[in-house]
């Protein structure tokens, strides 16, 4: 066999095997939690698992830990104007600079009854794809909390988005040359 | 735990450079002034407990994962529109 291809077999060998089956992953692919997460601080190996099964939903997956499998969401998703305002600690902590490529995700704690799915908006997931470091940051905002619902979130989103296209329609001569990057 | 006792308007440094400062005692309540460097993070600490939980309680299963994700897509698909 040729070296080369025996690396590329050695490299996708890794997984582990938790609640979502057997989720192979890539050395790379794994996000350094210096202090873990929240509940799980003895953990600091993460991979943000992307399953076509489930997408928008995906998964904070330990690969230390099987039972540690958090389903995440963009917040984007739900709540269309959300921000997150990241401290100067946490943006220390995450070694980010203007250029980084961040992803930011929150975790939904989904019960039986899959509609009553809540959303924690105030303690997003933010991961610093270039230098592999992984937080949940905690914003320093009363706006949000641990427990949105997310079919009340979604409500206020489209309410919100059918508002914004009223605006836009009246206000449409004036500001027609702004509006083209958007269509 | 160390334990000082502090009258209104009595402070504590910590690590020569965050200071504590007693504002107000009123009944069963205390207000607190945090002087710190920006990247010290301060939080309550009934928040932190609060997210604890949740990620323990998020802790989930692929299928609920499938029977949840039918709650994003409306969105989802409104706003590629």
């Amino acid at each position: 066999m040729n070296p080369t291809e025996n690396s590329n077999v050695k490299a996708k060998e890794r997984f582990i095997e938790n609640k979502l089956g057997k989720v192979y992953y890539d050395e790379n692919d794994v996000m350094i939690f210096p202090r873990g997460i929240p509940g799980f601080e003895i953990l600091h190996r993460f991979i943000v698992y992307k399953s076509k099964e489930t997408e928008p939903i995906k998964w904070l997956v330990s690969v230390e830990d099987k039972n540690c499998v958090l389903p995440l969401i963009e917040p984007f998703l739900v709540r269309i104007d959300y921000k997150a305002d990241i401290s100067e600690g946490d943006i220390l902590d995450l070694n980010l600079t203007r250029k980084s490529n961040v992803e930011i995700y929150c975790v939904l704690v989904i019960p039986e009854e899959a509609e009553r799915t809540t959303i924690n908006l105030v303690a997003p997931i933010v991961v610093n794809l270039d230098e592999k470091i992984g937080k949940q940051v905690i914003l320093t905002t009363d706006e949000y909390g641990v427990k949105h619902m997310v079919s009340d979130e979604i409500k206020r989103s489209e309410e919100l988005i059918a508002k914004r296209a009223k605006q836009r329609s009246e206000g449409e001569p004036k500001s027609a040359g702004f509006d083209q990057k958007n269509k | 735990m160390l334990v000082l006792t502090r009258k209104t308007n009595e402070s504590i440094i910590i690590n020569d450079n965050i200071i504590i400062k007693i504002f107000d005692i009123r009944d069963n309540s205390v207000k607190i002034g945090i002087e710190a460097p920006r990247a010290v993070r301060i939080y309550r600490k009934e928040v932190f407990d609060a997210i604890q939980k949740e990620n323990i309680k998020a802790a989930a299963k692929i299928k609920t994962g499938i029977k949840a994700k039918e709650i994003f897509g409306k969105i989802a698909g409104k706003r590629k529109q």
